[in-house]
């Protein structure tokens, strides 16, 4: 198989995946107790014809398995419901809050790989001595460490105590410096790194610990190769057999890892937006489940699920991709 | 026509009081500091974007659209009503079931038609006619004949008196009729006022902005350019926005920060009495709280006083009666020293004694509050107390949404007692009607107290009279009642709170919270101070 | 080998790919005394080992209540806490008017007392009985919620795993697609949906457990798939022994120390969990002191005027965790010895 044609075997791989996540969504919210016309209407005495009209135009009257069938034809065609509570299209919204919610977990990505890839090859280069100790105790803290209390401690000291960066919001780089009442450019994108700082630490640092280990252990076992030693012994200089031959294939499991742990990120982003004031999708599944807005939970679950899908076959096809002996391997 | 707050259904209940929070929303936090002649205001919620004063039920909406629109009379920082686009007091004919108002003259919309007759009649009828979510505002309009009497004239007939119609309906918002009649969706995000602002641009739990209206023909004059809201839900975030200078002015500052924010140099803070009121209700219709005795015991229990004055410090008031001080003071002088001798106190003894002669064996009340910290608090607080005398109370936080299924039940395994908040408008009737009648039993009060014989008559009776004399004395009966059965035990009225750079000038907080920031009125105006 | 699933097993501590030998599994099980002495010998393990040993007995400790002997979840009273807790006698219930002290700093800063080492909340509370208390709730939670997911886990990865087959692929295609939701996410719609919108500690736990179901179910899956080819296995299915009884007395067994492994890190993952969902609202309710709890109320109301309410429950988050983390990997490195340090 090429990697054209093992693209496009792992992007069919991911639809029976994303029709389960679709069940799943739809069943937790149909199992749900209260019935979503009667909440809309916040509890005003309307009467049963009422209550009739609008379940028959949201589709609500049907059995669960037309409702289901009616569902997954809107999400094939984009359309993830709609919210009555807000009375507005759930893809809308899906639209309005990606971005933030994107933003801060691309760059708490970058900064985790940033920092994780040169301390794990530290740590293995210097396999136990003080430099290894302290990054594997960096990373022991980093995984044991809630990130929203590093948010916390990161306002207090940066926010509260020093006030030297902004402790809520973000700018969004990608809108006119007007809209976030900016005066130029520059402004406008100064603001936008200083806001998204604390945050991309505090989001950034469960990942950086994670990457950091495997990395660690990955330039350990590359090490111990048998092609290495034969370097060495050959005479091939240490920083040519680290850069060379080492450090490709420890990255490897890195990319899948990257890919696998987007699910925790993307619920680690629920979080710290809520700590930061961050209007993403993870403020928005809150403020929807507070609202017992059923169509947005629905989407919001859905479309993290779509991401968590197409992040890993963006991973598994840049693996292929760099991986020359992977052979596109034909699912046993 | 919203009166923010003053409206009398179910959701409001809910989303009122100091931490709205829950279904809320924080915004993006922009950078203005001071530059310009332009206000960032940041506040706890984004407004839901109904700037269309007939359809917008939310308060921060109506905080806009005060600024936008003009009324018929508006409220003075006494809560007081003053005319605006009224020329004077209203008169009343047919005992209160006809009113006749003056407009004034040369008051005109953004767009350059004049304020008719014709616009305030719209903007009082609309309401009831396309069955809003305010229609049980004005529900009491007679539609038909409402009518101009001429160009500058209006009439307004009502189905029956009412006690309270011109202190809560006369300060409607004043809509462009025309404009709003012809396409009436647009309108709601692209609204024609008289205000003294105009409305530029908003995004949806982000930001709305509004202009400086330069022909603007009331007086006094604005002099603030332009006006961003802002919201960030977090009390912790204002907080830190204030202090760090990414905003002029706050709204609602956190009690515990108080101290801190006042000490602080080139911020003020500013406080208001407002109408909320904030109560503990029993289930008087399931359960043990249906025995009065154990209602008492609870009320002696705890210490209100105490309670306000750990938890809300210089932000809250504790009450005595469902009737907000600001409120009584618009001249009522209702017997509050009174009430105050005969609530219960704290009293542990007597609480003891009282709820082990009443008291159902294997009692285990429990308590539903909302998502609201200093509630929460209040809820433990009882609860603990509670413990001490051998009683195993639970708390439960609701989400607003599940809250509003739970306290109308009426059910002894839902609550026994709720913790709600009713920011009401400046007349007895809004609390005792909406909280109290049983015409409003499972909607907006879930106590199903039954009371004595004339209790619920009494309230109909003030709330179809227009004779204040009677209206004082049938108030005052079902007050002591309210005191000597203690279907409620009011316990606070939250004040409204603002904080801003000092460089922020004339900002004061106006009682009602629809109309803060109140940027342009005959007692102060809002500009910034060159720096 | 590019697929999802074979590089998930890399994920997982002492989970080993398909084509381990069957020799090694009789080694693990032989082997359990060797790999605790192994533990013994490692000082990382050890430290490991002694803060969880610690933290289980203070949480043991403050769970017995005079008043409720049973072990409550929802609605345990401060007041309780404090009588359950005579060396630490420090009231944790809001004290009547007029007593208590407010807003007191902790005891190494001007206005503290020893009585009070951190402090107390400005209801009064002492914040180190609150501390001491909330370990109760983190740690029966981590437990209970690994249970479900360990007992929930080895019977759907047992029949996967024997059977193979459509039973095989159905089973970890719905582990597969549950995997790709965020479990805190899952979690709360699930408490939420569940329990009508009043959340409460005892649906996280379910909540918690039955997402972890998943992940030991892969775990035990690829055990069994190496353990399923043994002779003694043929031969007993050979013999007429029921699969079940071959499922309970040998693949089980078999399978298990690597489970047990991935349990002790997963406790430590569950309270991270329920950390991030008490902190939401959706975990423990006030007034049960709960470390995630505690950070939300200190983070919304208090991180300005008080900041000391905001690093106590965080570090004792942060301590147990790392016990959990040091205990289990040292537990993997026993049992797992391809990277020695």
């Amino acid at each position: 198989m090429g990697l054209f044609r093992y693209t496009i075997f792992r992007l069919l791989q991911a639809i029976p995946v994303l029709i389960g996540i679709s069940i799943i969504t739809f069943a937790l919210a149909n199992l749900a107790p209260g019935d979503p016309v009667r909440l809309m209407l916040q509890g005003q005495e309307v009467d049963e014809e009422l209550i009739r009209t609008i379940e028959a135009r949201y589709g609500l009257d049907q059995p669960v398995h037309v409702r289901y069938w009616n569902y997954m034809t809107g999400l094939v065609q984009g359309d993830l419901g709609y919210s009555i509570h807000r009375r507005r299209p759930v893809a809308d919204l899906m639209l309005e809050r990606a971005g933030p919610t994107l933003l801060l977990v691309l760059s708490a990505y970058v900064f985790a790989l940033a920092t994780a890839i040169p301390l794990g090859v530290l740590a293995a280069k210097r396999r136990n001595k003080p430099a290894d100790h302290v990054s594997r105790i960096v990373a022991l803290v980093g995984v044991s460490t809630p990130s929203f209390w590093i948010g916390i401690m990161l306002i207090i000291v940066f926010a509260v105590q020093l006030g030297v960066l902004p402790s809520a919001g973000l700018v969004y780089p990608w809108q006119p410096p007007e809209a976030a009442g900016h005066s130029g450019y520059i402004e406008h994108w100064i603001e936008s790194i200083r806001h998204l700082i604390l945050p991309m630490i505090a989001l950034g640092t469960l990942q950086m610990a994670t990457l950091m280990r495997v990395e660690r252990t990955q330039m350990i076992e590359s090490l111990q190769q048998e092609y290495v030693t034969l370097a060495r012994a050959y005479g091939v200089p240490e920083r040519t057999i680290l850069r060379k031959h080492a450090f490709r294939s420890a990255q490897l499991p890195i990319i899948t890892i990257v890919g696998l742990n987007l699910s925790t990120a993307l619920g680690g982003a629920v979080l710290i937006e809520t700590v930061f004031a961050i209007n993403g999708m993870g403020r928005l599944f809150i403020e929807a489940i507070q609202q017992l807005d059923y169509q947005l939970v629905m989407g919001i679950t859905m479309v993290l699920g779509a991401i968590f899908v197409i992040g890993v076959v963006i991973t598994d096809i840049s693996y292929a991709y760099i991986d020359p002996r992977v052979t596109y391997g034909d699912r046993e | 026509m919203v009166h923010d707050q003053f409206t009398a259904t179910r959701r409001r209940v809910l989303t009122t009081g100091a931490a709205v929070s829950a279904a809320v929303v924080a915004g993006c936090i922009g950078g203005d500091n001071g530059t310009g002649d332009g206000l960032l205001y940041t506040q706890e919620v984004s407004p839901d974007g109904d700037f269309d004063p007939v359809v917008a039920f939310d308060a921060y909406s109506a905080q806009i659209n005060n600024l936008v629109y003009n009324g018929l009379y508006e409220y003075d920082f006494d809560l007081e009503l003053q005319p605006k686009l009224a020329a004077g007091e209203p008169e009343e004919e047919r005992d209160g079931e006809r009113y006749i108002v003056e407009l004034v003259d040369g008051a005109e919309f953004h767009n350059g038609d004049p304020v008719t007759a014709e616009d305030v009649v719209h903007s009082l009828t609309a309401p009831v006619e396309e069955e809003t979510q305010n229609m049980p505002t004005y529900q009491m309009i007679d539609v038909e004949n409402t009518e101009p009497v001429d160009e500058g004239t209006v009439q307004i007939d009502l189905e029956h008196p009412y006690g309270a119609f011109t202190e809560i309906q006369l300060a409607v918002a004043v809509v462009n009729a025309s404009v709003r009649q012809e396409d009436t969706d647009a309108y709601n995000t692209d609204p024609v006022g008289s205000g003294p602002f105009t409305f530029v641009d908003w995004a949806s739990d982000e930001y709305v902005e509004i202009e400086r209206w330069d022909d603007y023909w009331g007086d006094p004059q604005p002099e603030l350019e332009s006006v961003r809201f802002e919201a960030a839900e977090d009390d912790a975030g204002r907080v830190s926005q204030i202090l760090a200078g990414d905003t002029d002015a706050i709204a609602t500052v956190p009690p515990e920060d108080w101290d801190q924010l006042e000490g602080e140099d080139g911020i003020e803070v500013y406080r208001a009495e407002s109408p909320s009121y904030m109560y503990v209700a029993f289930n008087c219709n399931d359960g043990g709280t249906t025995d009065p005795d154990v209602r008492r015991g609870i009320a002696h229990a705890f210490s209100l006083d105490d309670f306000v004055e750990q938890n809300l410090g210089e932000s809250a008031t504790a009450l005595e009666s469902p009737i907000p001080p600001i409120v009584d003071e618009l001249g009522w002088e209702f017997p509050t020293d009174e009430w105050a001798e005969t609530s219960p106190g704290y009293d542990p003894e007597l609480a003891q004694e009282l709820l082990d002669g009443a008291a159902p064996d294997d009692w285990n009340p429990t308590i539903i509050v909302p998502p609201d910290d200093v509630r929460i608090a209040l809820g433990e607080q009882i609860a603990s107390r509670l413990d001490e005398l051998g009683y195993d109370a639970e708390v439960q936080s609701l989400d607003f949404a599940t809250l509003g299924e739970t306290y109308v039940t009426g059910d002894a395994d839902d609550y026994e007692m709720y913790i709600l908040g009713w920011t009401g408008g400046p007349d007895p009737d809004v609390y005792l009607y909406n909280l109290f009648h049983e015409d409003n039993e499972g909607i907006a009060q879930g106590h199903f107290y039954e009371g004595s014989d004339d209790f619920h008559d009494d309230i109909m009776a003030a709330r179809e009279s227009v004779d204040q004399d009677e209206r004082r004395e049938l108030y005052i009966d079902i007050v002591d009642e309210i005191v000597e059965e203690v279907p409620v035990i009011a316990a606070y009225s939250e004040h409204n709170t603002i904080a801003a750079q000092d460089y922020v000038q004339g900002l004061e907080p106006h009682p009602s919270v629809s109309y803060n920031p109140r940027l342009v009125s005959d007692e102060t105006t809002v500009s910034l101070e060159d720096g | 080998m590019a697929t999802t699933e074979s590089q998930l097993e890399d994920q997982e501590p002492g989970a080993h790919a398909e084509g381990d030998t069957a020799d090694e599994a009789v080694e693990t099980r032989v082997g359990w005394r060797y790999t605790l002495a192994k533990v013994r010998r490692d000082a990382t393990a050890r430290i490991g080992f002694y803060i969880v040993a610690i933290v289980l007995f203070i949480a043991a400790f403050a769970a017995v209540d005079s008043n409720l002997s049973r072990l409550t979840f929802g609605a345990v009273s401060d007041y309780a806490a404090a009588e359950a807790l005579p060396i630490f006698d420090h009231p944790t219930r809001m004290p009547p008017p007029g007593e208590g002290n407010p807003n007191q700093p902790p005891a190494f800063l001007d206005g503290g007392t020893l009585s009070s080492p951190l402090g107390t909340d400005p209801q009064g509370r002492d914040y180190f009985t609150r501390v001491i208390y909330g370990s109760q709730v983190s740690v029966s939670v981590g437990i209970f919620s690994t249970a479900i997911g360990l007992i929930g886990g080895t019977i759907i990865g047992s029949v996967a795993g024997y059977y193979g087959g459509r039973i095989d692929d159905v089973l970890m295609r719905a582990v597969e697609t549950l995997y790709a939701i965020p479990p805190l996410v899952l979690i709360i719609v699930f408490i939420v949906f569940i329990s009508g919108g009043s959340p409460d500690i005892r649906f996280a736990v379910v909540g918690v457990g039955l997402t972890f179901i998943p992940v030991f179910a892969r775990i035990i899956r690829s055990r069994v798939l190496s353990v399923r080819e043994m002779d003694y296995i043929e031969a007993a299915r050979a013999a007429g022994v029921k699969d079940r009884n071959i499922i309970r007395r040998h693949v089980i067994p078999n399978s298990f120390a690597p489970v047990m492994v991935y349990a002790t890190l997963q406790i430590g993952v569950t309270i991270l969990i329920v950390a991030g969902l008490s902190f939401l609202g959706y975990g423990a309710q006030p007034p049960t002191p709960d470390w995630g709890e505690m950070l939300r109320i200190a983070h919304g109301r208090y991180m300005h005027s008080n900041i000391w309410l905001s690093i106590w429950p965080g570090l004792a988050i942060l301590v147990t965790i790392m016990g959990f983390n040091l205990f289990g990997d040292g537990l993997q490195d026993a049992l797992d010895p391809r990277i020695k340090e």
